[in-house]
């Protein structure tokens, strides 16, 4: 009995979606493969040559994926655990899963406020990691929580009837069981990695240390140049690599999945 | 996975829920004892600030916003912008996600799909599209251009699709009954039944575009019309006006979060299920 009038209600999100969102990125794709505003020549992949040959895009990126690479499998080690342990106690100390989840909605700016009176002791890039791991740790452990609390108890029961101790019971039983969740932490801290740009702005300004010059600054630098090719170029080639990282994630999970059941 | 199993779950409070059998006592303390750490490491910053925002009275609060008209027309600003926002997004979305979820049709996948992809993008991709837009259509230099990417923005429509999908449909047919409105119904039978996820959406939001530290730098060009965030970053660190105001720079969504927390954290368990 449904109204085919219905779908008309999805009309004003997705005019407002396309304007905003994908058309304008249409756009950035058509700057990135002209030459200038001006003569609006097609160069097929000239642009992305001359990124490729720039020094500070080659050491954003470096610093960029160096940061992600430590960031993201960090937290998700220590979330787990975090979230392991948290299982056990959930009811008995809820002003933990409070303390959790307060740094997500912390805005940005006071937390580096918070963070200037410690961060003096470490260099730039320990600095983002500790921002880092303390921004999304709580959320990665409240996701985990959530799945590990919807298991079904009995197949644990029934390994540990089988002789398995906890640490097998962790490895074999849960961490496949929960699988769809790890995988979905997983993709959200790569995403969530690339942000940290926000802290290491407010924390350094346009140009920090070496060490911490990410791509995010390098498109921002840019963008007080208003070069609108280097800026799609490098924007499309960011959107590509996050893509492929969440595609090669999202077919290994399905892999994974069917090797278990 | 057993779904609606995982949504109660994690909040039932009742005890004895453990995951792992067996009495070791020792390793029930340590745990305790290393969550408790984590716990007020992560408190631990706030509490600082509060600590040294206090330590010369009340005067820090005083100066910074009765005195500096700077301040306070950016916390104007702040108010407005993501009010509007958060309160936009939760609007066109709850009725976005009404159709996602209960709602047939060819490509409803692969629109949602694009909806995910573009909630994923890191927001450096999207925002020369933004700042191209908000030239196009005059809206540079003005609330708007924040306001109305914000409204449009895909998380609220993707969140609250997630929560409409636990909305049985017997009772949108069982409503279908008394009226031929889709949007009475929706008002009156979806909405108080997705009110913590609403109010999820909505509190993320907000909290998203209090934030908001790079789109304004670039969306914007006059001093006057900056939210907070930006000129907070301008006081030195290390002076206790600058505690202050931070202290009351994150009240806002403090309070909110206080205020909503059960709502907010039963949004977000739907959020992790795909």
């Amino acid at each position: 009995m449904k109204k085919k009038t219905d779908i008309l209600l999805l009309l004003p999100s997705l005019a407002g979606f396309l304007t905003f969102f994908i058309v304008p990125f249409v756009y950035s794709f058509y700057y990135a493969f002209t030459e200038n505003a001006f003569t609006k020549k097609f160069v097929w992949f000239d642009n992305f040559k001359r990124l490729f040959e720039n020094e500070y895009f080659k050491l954003a990126m470096k610093n960029t994926g160096k940061f992600t690479v430590l960031a993201v499998p960090l937290t998700m080690a220590i979330s787990l655990i975090l979230a392991l342990l948290l299982v056990r106690f959930a009811t008995r100390l809820p002003f933990v899963k409070s303390a959790l989840f307060l740094p997500v909605i912390l805005p940005s700016a006071t937390i580096v406020m918070l963070w200037n009176a410690y961060i003096s002791a470490f260099t730039p890039f320990h600095s983002l990691l500790l921002i880092f791991l303390w921004k999304y740790g709580g959320l990665n452990v409240m996701l985990m929580l959530t799945a590990l609390s919807g298991m079904d108890k009995s197949m644990i029961e029934a390994a540990r009837i089988d002789g398995a101790n906890v640490f097998q019971q962790t490895v074999r039983v849960t961490l496949p069981n929960i699988a769809p969740t790890l995988f979905f932490t997983f993709i959200l801290s790569v995403v969530n990695s690339l942000k940290v740009f926000r802290e290491s702005y407010l924390l350094y300004g346009n140009y920090p240390d070496e060490t911490v010059y990410m791509l995010q600054n390098f498109l921002n630098n840019h963008f007080a140049k208003l070069n609108y090719q280097y800026i799609s170029t490098a924007a499309i080639f960011f959107a590509v690599i996050v893509y492929t990282i969440v595609a090669v994630v999202f077919v290994a999970e399905k892999k994974w999945s069917e090797s278990i059941w | 996975m057993v779904r609606d199993e995982g949504r109660r779950g994690f909040f039932e409070k009742k005890p004895g829920k453990k995951l792992y059998k067996g009495k070791k006592k020792w390793l029930d303390l340590c745990a305790s004892v290393m969550l408790i750490a984590f716990a007020l490491f992560i408190v631990s910053p706030v509490i600082i600030v509060a600590v040294r925002a206090f330590s010369e009275g009340v005067q820090p609060f005083v100066d910074f916003y009765v005195w500096k008209p700077t301040y306070l027309r950016g916390l104007a600003n702040s108010l407005i912008i993501s009010l509007s926002a958060s309160l936009g997004t939760v609007c066109v979305s709850v009725l976005a996600a009404y159709v996602f979820a209960k709602v047939k049709f060819k490509g409803r996948s692969v629109i949602f799909y694009l909806y995910i992809i573009v909630m994923m993008m890191p927001f450096q991709v999207t925002l020369l599209p933004q700042y191209i837009v908000s030239r196009r259509f005059a809206l540079y230099d003005t609330p708007w251009a924040m306001i109305l990417p914000g409204i449009f923005a895909p998380f609220a429509a993707f969140l609250l699709t997630q929560v409409m999908k636990s909305v049985p449909d017997e009772l949108i047919e069982a409503a279908r009954l008394d009226t031929g409105s889709t949007l009475k119904i929706i008002w009156h039978i979806i909405v108080p039944t997705i009110r913590p996820g609403i109010i999820c959406a909505w509190v993320l939001s907000f909290t998203e575009q209090w934030n908001a530290v790079a789109e304004p730098i670039i969306l914007m060009e006059t001093r006057e019309k900056y939210p907070l965030a930006i000129l907070l970053n301008e006081i030195q660190p290390g002076d206790v006006l600058g505690f202050a105001a931070t202290l009351m720079f994150f009240l806002a969504p403090l309070l909110l979060f206080s205020f909503f927390e059960d709502e907010v954290m039963e949004g977000l368990g739907d959020y992790g299920l795909k």
